[in-house]
Parts: structure tokens; C-alpha cells; sequence
């Protein structure tokens, strides 16, 4: 099979210098062939230590475990767990971003300050704080004591979800008792129910995967908020995507992970003169060249421009071209491999995070208190393994897009208002209604071994584009269609339809870019989903209808990660109908899968739509655009 | 070295194959008495009902198709051990340096002088030659009996009743398939015969055969009704085909006496097959039988032993028997029926599947499988090959009874 | 000659051989639409735990083949790979292969009403079981590079 429809990934693969020896992850992949059918169908189950236990899913051997337990509960049983690891990941996430916003505001944290003070207004206010009158250094208090009662046993529906969901959205979710309490509270539900002999009504199972989806929503949306608020929000930026971005003549230092906490002071180092200096003494004429990977990689190219060198999945690639002199990260998708690809190369893996290290590593431990200082130490690591840089190991491919990233909700409603100020969501909808926009579609998740490398992402978002629907993009979707040239105005002319051509030349004449806005939007990284919801939670208000109403859809069209079910399952629960193009380990069960992708409509409006093949998911997306523009009357 | 076959079925096939192995350029000769030999017999009843054409009951395999084998359509009568000659119905003699005795078996015509026997519509089902014939006098029939309630008068059975015929069997013993099955095991499948409306009289025999113009239109049973027939089966057994044996000083008892090697009490002639004469394995009694493997394998060794190899007869079991009679697969080896102290039985049921085991100490001597014959193998081998399983017995009979699907 | 050696010590009892076995004789070969056939496909090898040992139990294409000696119908042959293979159109399910094979690795499809036994999956240069191994517990191969293998083991076991 194909390994990855990126040609410098591609490039890189076939021409590196690290020698045979050197696995990727699709090596890896191979190896693991063929891989066991039982996990690939959700039927074993190693919750207790009687086990393991299988089902047969051919219907001769056992038909349940040795408690008692079915396909059906060990399906749903794996499948709420794989929710609750996302939602903890996102909660890690979140509640780190917290921590750090409240030792600023203790004083201790001298580096980080509260950079967007009207995005700090706008969510106190959601978030029913008042503001007027008062001093900035209150309100973020009383926000962040709010923010961080998320987390714990708050006792009543919690506020990130409930202030940013269209009513009929909370009546539909209070009805089905999956409005969470706690989001570290739910996880926690989800872990005991999922244990050794508690939960084993498979509906009752899923329902509470639910509501830790949606406890999954409330985390990433706390994440994206404060994020904003210490980081600043999101505004359009030009930048370049793919690995062309790294250089010959400059230290190369990439900035791999998911937080911003610790890659925005880097990204703000890198440019201080002292340092870019002792690159060149090193030898760098170029002096020092930040990239990004993975969501990491989006948050900085986001906030600062800096080019993003690769996605998720072919991390390793950016190691074999030879001149990455380290790799900094923090946490989530940071392949254990690194490491091992890294010692083919002079190139240094840097761990930062005190629960993600890693043999084979250094561990850099990563200090808010003192974070410029920590910051500083490491790119001196990377000018430092510059000087060990072997030029016959150099394989640097050319390929690298233009890329306009940094799309977040104000960012596009601010991009509106230069064609209405007074109203700026008038346009959008007209357009919906007019069916020059015929839907919208969120893509999001990960790349997966699986299938060649974005051939999902591309294959479907062309026909998407030619069909009018406009597309939203987070994580490594957004890495994959900056990497491929769809976030560039040339890519609206060449891909978009006429009635979406229209449109997005408008809007970006009125916002000044002299041309249109990208056919595909970067909205951020994978944690930054609910801005997409944002969107469409204001267009829903506008019309006075439910979001399972609008002809919004998603897709997850090359998935990995349990953050990505948590993702995807709230995204369903917010009622979106969302496609899966990897299957994901339920089809043991008939009735988790019938529920899925079937009874969940009937309940939320939303449900999966499973399908590999890139262009019957598209088809059938249009298909649930047009029956919801059918039900709108449109 | 001229090799002679007397037979024209499987034994002949693979002796003549053990042969052929051991000395590729033998001449071989095989004389077979039917005008189409080399057939699958046991399908002979899926004829009937055209399930299978006679063409796609042949083997698959010729025997004589190979170099230097002529297949000679005549029939032995007798043999001259010391001219080493065999003399042939047609009149003429044929030389042997080694012979080999596959002429297998003949149906029994119950009570030579039962009233009606030879009518028309009377048939015996033993070789291609009769399904046929039966095939052919089919349009004329809407009933039939079928005198004997064993395997091949029940295939019988469950053909003509697909082709639309009303059909009766009648058996003398208290249950059918007296030979491959146990009462409830019996019970059960007649339960399931009547279901698909073939009417089964155990306990009941055939006084005579009633006939009009010499056609026989019903039978007249032993307790005094009557059931109408337009087609009447025998199929009340096979007997050693020996006759042809009786001046040529070969010891017979029942069947041809051989030792382990098949060779009969005379030098240079061999037997193999339904003709023979062994010792069950699970009874430890003389005993014939018309199984297939046996066949198989005793046709094989007797080939084996006379081209210069060696080669022994395996352990054999004159009840060995597997089929599928009216949906529901059964699956017996060994002893089936016990009244002895000395045997210890094991059964379970769930609903119609049913599984059995008899012991003889830790011995297994017989087993029967019905509904759910899944590896019955195991167990047939463990009969056969008379394995003392010591404490592995109770392992066996909670593998074979808990596992009934 | 090769056949199909199962090295017991390396089975995990994982069962991926039967899973594999049932996709690759299934319609479409491929698990998900397998696990959704009317009539799943039927596995031909069985794993299976003795004590502490577990074991796939599989055909063994027998010299002496009792399975084919008791075919009563010329559905059972052997090919040219010496593999022991069944003609559908000749198996009129009545079991005998059932009855004599003692691994008892012949199974009993009622819904096809067919016979079922390792093919050594003939579309396949190794067989799904085989490729299927995590463990390299199950392999394909060749008799005189087995015996080999052994000498060699002995040589060392005696060094040490």
C-alpha cells in the first residue's frame, strides 16, 4: 500500500539517509499485520483479571464473557472507556492551561500574562460573571474559579456546556441524562461503571459515554478559552506548511505536541536576538528556524506564523530528513518511536512534560515559574546538536504550501462583519440559504496508517468544495489541507464551486485580502473543535432553530486517537452527523453499531456514518446536507 | 507376474492403486461382473431421485485407466488353486500369479418362497444396474414399501418420498437403524421420517407380496393389514459374495478367513473387503462388515501384500457408520447396544441431539452422535485403536458432553 | 513436500488463525462483512488448551488419509500440493470425513451442507492461518528444512 499521498513524507521515505535499519510507523504497521480480529471488532475484554475474555463473533464459540458480559456490554464497555481516556486527555489539557493561568494570577508565574483582555470580557460575561465596572485581575479570578469547578464535584449542569449550547441542544441532553456534572467527576463515572460487575445494560453504557463525550466538549472548550485568553485568539496569518519549511543553514527546532503553554514562550524566545546569534556562531547562517508538528505545530502557527513542518503521523519523517537538531515536546500523539528514529541522526528528543517522558529522551523538565528560562535551555540544546549535524544525512524535501491559518470563531465573524458590520452573520446565512453555501462540514481527527496518508482528506474535500459546502478544519485535518495547498486563495478558485467561490471572494475582498478566503479553514488545533461549534451554535441562535437542524456535518475521515471518538461522540451528541472513514472496534456488537449509526439520530440528531471509501463518504454527507436543507425548507 | 482382481468397487479400486504403487508396471487384470463397475455404491439411492446422475457417481478415478490394467466384464465362478486359474461365466479361463477376492457383497432376498417375490415392482438396491431399473419403473408408481429399516432402506425411503411417492418402510426389529443406533436414537429419527410423512412400522414384517396382472400393488404384513405398494424395495441386508468360493478349498466362516496380512488359507490368494471375515475391535467377536473404510483399507493392505510391501490390516469396527437421515446427522462407531454390568454408559440429551458413550473400564467401545456430530473422529479412533485412557476417561466424557451444540 | 507445523510453545491461544481462517473462506474475505454473513463463514483449524499448553489443532493432510477413505462420494482427493481438498458439487454431507478423521478437524457446515476442512487456502501463496501468527507459532513449512531445524536444536541443546 501507498504510504502517504504527501510527497515530501513520501520524498523523505524513500530517499532518507538513516539506513535500512530505520522504522517508521508504517514498517510498524506492517509488521503488526494481520492484526487481531477480536480488537478490531471491540469484543475482548481485560477489565478484570478472570480474563481475558472473548466473544466469539461468529456466533460457535463463547457468547459472553466469563461474568456474564456480552458482546454488547464489552463493546460498549470498551468504547465508553476509550471516551473517558480522550475526555481525560482533553481534561489534562485543560486543567493544565488552568493551573497556569492561576499561578499568573498568584504572581508566580512571571512569563505568562493575560494577553487578550476582550476575549477574557466575552467569556466571563457567557459565562454569567460580572464584568462591568471591575478590575481585569477579578474578573479572571472569578473566571478561573469557574473554569476550574469544571473539573470537580460541581453538583449542577457544567457552565462551559451549558452557556454555549443552543437550548434546545441542553433540553435534548437533560432529557437523555447526559448533562454532565463534573467533567473529571464523569470520567471517573465512566471508569467505575465500565469495571468489573457494574454497568452491563449496553444502552445505559452508552449513554454514559455521552455525557463524558460531552464532558469532553466542556474540557476543550475551557482548553481553547484560556488558551486564548493567555495566548491571545486567533487571527488570520500567512504561513507555509510541509516540510520544504526546514532549512539547510538554520537550526531547526521542532515544536511537537498539543499545549501552548510551553511552545508559545518558545516560539516568543526564538526570536530574541541574543539566541538567533548564537545559532549563527554555531555555524547556522540562518540562525534559528521554529516548526511546528501536530497540534502543537497549530497552536504556534496559529499565534505566531510558524510554519508547520508535518502532521502527527509522519513525525518521524521530519526527524529523517536530518537537519531537525531537536524535537521539543509535550504531550498526546508523541510517538514512543522518536526516539529510536532519532538516534539514526544527531537529532535530540527533548521531553518537557513531567508525565510524558520517554526512553531514549531527554528530559528537560518544563517549569511555569521560570518558563522563559526553560525555553532558552532547550533551543540552546537545539543550536548545541546543530553543531552535530551530519550533511550527509541531509534529505530535505522541497515541497512546502502556502498556508492561511488562524481562523477562530471571532476571526471569521470579524471577517463577516467586513461585509455587514451591523449584523455579521446575515451574509453567512443568506449564503446557506441561497445555497451558495450548501452546508458546512467540520473536518477533524487525526492521519492513520491505515489508509495512505490524507488521500481521505483530499479525496473527499475536493468533491465537498466542487459541491458548494464549506469546510472548517482542526488538528491534523487542518495540518493536512495547509500541507496540500487548501487553506490558500488559489485553492478557492481552483476547488471551491461557483456559488462558494462567490461567497468566500466577497468575504475576503471586504476583509482585505485581496482575493478569497481559503475554500478550507483553519480553526486551530484538535482541542479547538468547539470554536467550529461556536459557529454554528450563533448561526443555529440567529435562525432560532437546534444545531441537529442545520446542514452541519463532520468527519473524522482518517481517525486515531481516543481523542477522537471522545471528539467525534460529541460532536454526534451535539447533533452533527459525523463520518468515521476508519472503522472503529464496535462491529461486535449489532446493537452498539445499530445505536451508533442509527438509533442516536432518533435521540440527538446526530449519529456516525461509518465508510471508508473517501467518495461514498462524501456522497453521503451531501446526501444528510441535503436532507437537512430539505427540513429548513431550503 | 499377473495379478487378477475379482471385483469391480472400492476394494478392487484400492487394492488394485496398492498394487500399482508398490510395482507401477504390473500387469493387472480386474473381472467385473457389472456392466458399469467403479462406482460410488453407497450413493446408489440418490439416483433414484436424480439427485445424482449415474455419471456423477462414478469414481472419479478409473482403476484400469492407468498403463497395463484391462478391466474384464465377466464373472467368476470358480477358482483352481492349483492350475492358478480362475474360470469365468463366459467359459473362459484366466491365468494368476497372485489373485485378490473383492467381489464383495450380495443383497439377501428375505423368504426365497414369499408369495409375490418375483412380481414386477419387486426390486432389491444393490448396484447402479437396479437404481436404474427402479428409476425407470418409477412413472408407473405412487406407493412404495421398503422391507428393512436399516441405512440403505431409509436412504431409500427419504429418495422416493422426494420424488412424491407415499412411502412405508417395515422393519421386524422393535427400531430402525437396529445396526447404527440405539432406541432413542432410533425414536428420534423416526420421529423425524414421520414428519416429512414417511410411515414406519417397527415390529412388523411382510407375509407376502400382493399383485395384480404381475405387478405388485401392496403388501400383506405378518399381523394382518395391509399396506399398498406399487413399488416394493428388499433391503433387509448384504451377505458375503462366496459362493463362487466353495470347491476352491478357501477357508470360509461366514466370511473368508485371513489373516493380518489378507491372505487367505491359500497360498497366493488374497481377500479384502465385505467378503472378509475379522475381528470386531469393540467386541472382540468375529464379525463381517460392508463398511466403506474397511473396504478402503483391507483393499489397500491385501494390493500392499501381494506386490512385495508390507502392510497390516488396521484395527476395524464392524459398526462404523455415519450419514444424515432427515436433517439430523448421526454419527455411531463400536457397541450401541448393552444390557451388561460390564459396560458403563454415559448419555446426554438436548432436545433432539443426543450423545452416547459406552465404556468397557476405561476403554471407550462405543459411541453414538446425533444432531451434533462434531469431532466424532476423535472418538471413533479411540474405539478402534482400543486406547486405554486411565483417568483421561472422565476428561473424554466431559469433553463429549458438555460440548453438544 | 510442506505442511503446516504448529510450534506449540509459541501459541498464545489468541485465536487469530481461526479468525483469519474464517475471513479468508468467507464471501468477501474481509472481517467486517464476514462477522456479517447470514451464514459465517466456518473456521478449519481449532485451537485448543491442554493443561498449561495451548495449540492450534489442525489437519494434517495424512499420508494414510482416513478422511478420504472414508469419502463415499469422490469429494475428498488430494491435489497437487498434496493437500487434501474437497469437490463441493460431489459432498453430499453425510459426514464420514467427520467420522474418521481422529483430529477432528473436519467440520460440519449445516447451512451449505458441506463438509469443511483445511484447503490450505489455494488463492494463497501462505496459508491466512499461517500469515495471521503473532507468535510464528504456526508456519508453512518445507519437511527436510524441519528436520533440519531439529538437528540443529539437538546440536545446541547437547552444547550447553
Amino acid at each position: 500500500m501507498e504510504r502517504s499521498t504527501d510527497k515530501a513524507v513520501t520524498h523523505v521515505l524513500n530517499n532518507h539517509k538513516g539506513g535500512k535499519q530505520l522504522q517508521t510507523v508504517w514498517d510498524r504497521y506492517e509488521a503488526q499485520q494481520p492484526q487481531c480480529g477480536f480488537g478490531e471488532l471491540g469484543v475482548c475484554c481485560r477489565h478484570c483479571m478472570q480474563g481475558p475474555c472473548r466473544i466469539d463473533p461468529f456466533g460457535e464459540g463463547p457468547d459472553r464473557g466469563i461474568c456474564g458480559a456480552t458482546a454488547d456490554t464489552i463493546v460498549a464497555r470498551g468504547l465508553a472507556r476509550a471516551i473517558a481516556g480522550g475526555t481525560a486527555s482533553h481534561s489534562g489539557h485543560a486543567l493544565h492551561v488552568a493551573h497556569v493561568f492561576k499561578k499568573i494570577l498568584a504572581g508566580k508565574a512571571p512569563d505568562y500574562a493575560i494577553k487578550d483582555e476582550v476575549k477574557l470580557k466575552a467569556v466571563a460575561v457567557r459565562s454569567g460573571i460580572d464584568v462591568e465596572g471591575r478590575p481585569v485581575i477579578d474578573v479572571a479570578r472569578e473566571l478561573l474559579d469557574k473554569a476550574l469547578s469544571e473539573f470537580g464535584d460541581k453538583g449542577e449542569p457544567l457552565t462551559w456546556a451549558a452557556s454555549t449550547l443552543p437550548l434546545g441542544r441542553i433540553k435534548v441532553c437533560s432529557e437523555l441524562g447526559i448533562v454532565p456534572t463534573s467533567i473529571d467527576g464523569t470520567i471517573a463515572e465512566v471508569m467505575h461503571r465500565t469495571t468489573y460487575g457494574v454497568d452491563a445494560d449496553p444502552i445505559n453504557i452508552l449513554l454514559g459515554a455521552l455525557k463524558c463525550a460531552v464532558a469532553d466538549y466542556t474540557a476543550c472548550h475551557i482548553a481553547t478559552d484560556l488558551s486564548d485568553i493567555l495566548f491571545g485568539t486567533p487571527q488570520p496569518v500567512v504561513s507555509k506548511a510541509n516540510l520544504g519549511v526546514l532549512r539547510e543553514e538554520a537550526v531547526n527546532i521542532a515544536l511537537h505536541g498539543h499545549n501552548p503553554l510551553l511552545s508559545d514562550i518558545i516560539a516568543q524566545v526564538a526570536s530574541e536576538p541574543e539566541l538567533i546569534a548564537e545559532a549563527k556562531i554555531a555555524g547556522a547562517t540562518e540562525g534559528l528556524n521554529m516548526v511546528g508538528i501536530c497540534c502543537t505545530g497549530n497552536e504556534v502557527l496559529m499565534r505566531h506564523g510558524i510554519p508547520l513542518a508535518t502532521s502527527s503521523i509522519s513525525q518521524e519523517v521530519a526527524i529523517m530528513t536530518g537537519v531537525l537538531d531537536a524535537m521539543v515536546v509535550d504531550y498526546q500523539c508523541i510517538m514512543p518511536a522518536i526516539a529510536t528514529v532519532a538516534e539514526c541522526f544527531h537529532t535530540k528528543v527533548i521531553t518537557t512534560m513531567a508525565i510524558a517522558k520517554m526512553p531514549g529522551a531527554e528530559h528537560m523538565a518544563f517549569n511555569e515559574e521560570n518558563a522563559v528560562e526553560c525555553a532558552r535551555a532547550i533551543v540552546r540544546q537545539g543550536i548545541e546538536r546543530f553543531t552535530y549535524r551530519n550533511p550527509d544525512k541531509v534529505c530535505i524535501p522541497q515541497e512546502s504550501s502556502t498556508a492561511i491559518a488562524g481562523f477562530s470563531a471571532e476571526a471569521i465573524i470579524g471577517a463577516l462583519a467586513k461585509v455587514n458590520a451591523d449584523d455579521p452573520l446575515k451574509p453567512l446565512i443568506d449564503n446557506i440559504v441561497a445555497g451558495n453555501i450548501r452546508g458546512i462540514c467540520l473536518f477533524a481527527g487525526c492521519n492513520t496508517v491505515k489508509v495512505p496518508q490524507d488521500h481521505n482528506y483530499v479525496e473527499m474535500v475536493k468533491k465537498l468544495l466542487a459541491e458548494n459546502v464549506l469546510i472548517l478544519a482542526t488538528g491534523c485535518a487542518s495540518a493536512t489541507y495547509a500541507r496540500h495547498g487548501f487553506m490558500t486563495s488559489e485553492a478557492t478558485k481552483e476547488y471551491a464551486g461557483e456559488g462558494l467561490t462567490a461567497v468566500l471572494t466577497a468575504i475576503g475582498e471586504a476583509a482585505g485580502l485581496g482575493g478569497p478566503l481559503p475554500p478550507v479553514l483553519h480553526m486551530g488545533s484538535c482541542v479547538d473543535n468547539p470554536r467550529a461549534v461556536d459557529v454554528a451554535v450563533a448561526v443555529a441562535n440567529k435562525l432560532g432553530v437546534d444545531l441537529s437542524q442545520l446542514p452541519v456535518v463532520a468527519s473524522a475521515p482518517e481517525a486515531v486517537t481516543e481523542k477522537a471518538v471522545a471528539i467525534g461522540t460529541w460532536a454526534v451528541a451535539g447533533g452533527f452527523p459525523t463520518h468515521l472513514g476508519v472503522v472503529p472496534p464496535v462491529l461486535g456488537s449489532k446493537l452498539v453499531t445499530e445505536t451508533l449509526t442509527a438509533t442516536l439520530k432518533d435521540l440527538v440528531g446526530g449519529y456516525f456514518i461509518v465508510e471508508p471509501d473517501p467518495a461514498k463518504a462524501a456522497e453521503a454527507l451531501l446526501a444528510v446536507i441535503d436532507e437537512r436543507r430539505a427540513g429548513l425548507g431550503l | 507376474m499377473k495379478y487378477v482382481i475379482v471385483g469391480g468397487s472400492v476394494t478392487a479400486a484400492s487394492g488394485q492403486a496398492a498394487i500399482r504403487r508398490n510395482r507401477p508396471e504390473a500387469d493387472i487384470r480386474v473381472v467385473a461382473d457389472e456392466p458399469v463397475p467403479f462406482y460410488y455404491r453407497p450413493l446408489i439411492p440418490y439416483l433414484l431421485d436424480g439427485s445424482k446422475t449415474a455419471d456423477e457417481i462414478l469414481f472419479t478415478d478409473q482403476p484400469t485407466a492407468g498403463t497395463r490394467a484391462e478391466l474384464i466384464h465377466d464373472r467368476c465362478v470358480r477358482i483352481n488353486p492349483k492350475k492358478k486359474v480362475i474360470g469365468l461365466q463366459s467359459g473362459k479361463e484366466l491365468a494368476y500369479d497372485k489373485l485378490l477376492l473383492a467381489a464383495g457383497g450380495i443383497p439377501i432376498m428375505l423368504l426365497q418362497n414369499m408369495v409375490g417375490l418375483d412380481s414386477k415392482g419387486v426390486f432389491t438396491l444393490r448396484s447402479l444396474d437396479d437404481a436404474i431399473k427402479i428409476r425407470e419403473y418409477l412413472p408407473t408408481c405412487r406407493t412404495a414399501v421398503i422391507i428393512g429399516g436399516g441405512l440403505v432402506g431409509i436412504k431409500t425411503a427419504e429418495a422416493l418420498m422426494r420424488v412424491g411417492l407415499a412411502v412405508t418402510v417395515i422393519e421386524q426389529q422393535p427400531q430402525i437403524l437396529p445396526l447404527r443406533a440405539d432406541l432413542t436414537v432410533a425414536a428420534t429419527i423416526a420421529a423425524r421420517l414421520k414428519k416429512q410423512n414417511i410411515n414406519v412400522l417397527t415390529k412388523e414384517a411382510v407375509a407376502e407380496i400382493i399383485t395384480q396382472k404381475g405387478r405388485a400393488n401392496g403388501v400383506c404384513l405378518a399381523s394382518g393389514g395391509i399396506v399398498p405398494a406399487d413399488l416394493v424395495i428388499m433391503a433387509v441386508g448384504v451377505r458375503a459374495n462366496i459362493d463362487f468360493l466353495l470347491e476352491s478349498g478357501i477357508k470360509v466362516d461366514h466370511g473368508v478367513v485371513v489373516n493380518n496380512r489378507m491372505r487367505t488359507s491359500v497360498p497366493d490368494i488374497y481377500a479384502a473387503g465385505d467378503l472378509i471375515r475379522f475381528i470386531d475391535q469393540a467386541t472382540g467377536e468375529k464379525a463381517m462388515s460392508g463398511l466403506w473404510s474397511n473396504a478402503v483399507h483391507t483393499g489397500s493392505v491385501a494390493g500392499c501384500s501381494m506386490s512385495g510391501g508390507r502392510s497390516e490390516m488396521p484395527p476395524m469396527l464392524s459398526v462404523m457408520n455415519s450419514t444424515e437421515i432427515a436433517g439430523l446427522p448421526i454419527i455411531s462407531a463400536g457397541l450401541l447396544h448393552t444390557q451388561s454390568d460390564q459396560y458403563a454408559v454415559y448419555t446426554e440429551a438436548q432436545g433432539e441431539k443426543y450423545r452416547k458413550l459406552i465404556f468397557d473400564q476405561d476403554r471407550l467401545v462405543g459411541m453414538i452422535f446425533l444432531g451434533d456430530v462434531s469431532r466424532a473422529g476423535v472418538y471413533t479412533n479411540l474405539i478402534r485403536n482400543r486406547i486405554p485412557l486411565g483417568d483421561r476417561r472422565d476428561t473424554v466424557i466431559r469433553e463429549v458432553m458438555t460440548k453438544i451444540r | 513436500m510442506q505442511f503446516l507445523y504448529a510450534q506449540t510453545d509459541r501459541c498464545l491461544g489468541c485465536r487469530s488463525c481461526e479468525i483469519a481462517c474464517r475471513i479468508e473462506h468467507s464471501e468477501e474475505k474481509n472481517l467486517f462483512s464476514a462477522v456479517s454473513q447470514i451464514h459465517p463463514p466456518k473456521k478449519r483449524l481449532f485451537v485448543e488448551q491442554q493443561g498449561d499448553r495451548k495449540e492450534p489443532v489442525l489437519c494434517h493432510h495424512c499420508d494414510d488419509s482416513p478422511c478420504m477413505a472414508a469419502c463415499i462420494t469422490g469429494s475428498l482427493y488430494r491435489d497437487e500440493r498434496g493437500v487434501i481438498r474437497r469437490r463441493d458439487e460431489r459432498c453430499i454431507g453425510c459426514w464420514s470425513c467427520i467420522m474418521a478423521c481422529p483430529f477432528g478437524v473436519v467440520a460440519r457446515d449445516a447451512n451449505l451442507h458441506l463438509a469443511v476442512k483445511c484447503d490450505r487456502c489455494p488463492d494463497r501463496e501462505i496459508p491466512a492461518c499461517v500469515a495471521s501468527c503473532p507468535t510464528k507459532a504456526l508456519r508453512l513449512v518445507d519437511a527436510d528444512m524441519l528436520s533440519e531445524e531439529r538437528r540443529q536444536e539437538y546440536m545446541l541443546r547437547e552444547e550447553k
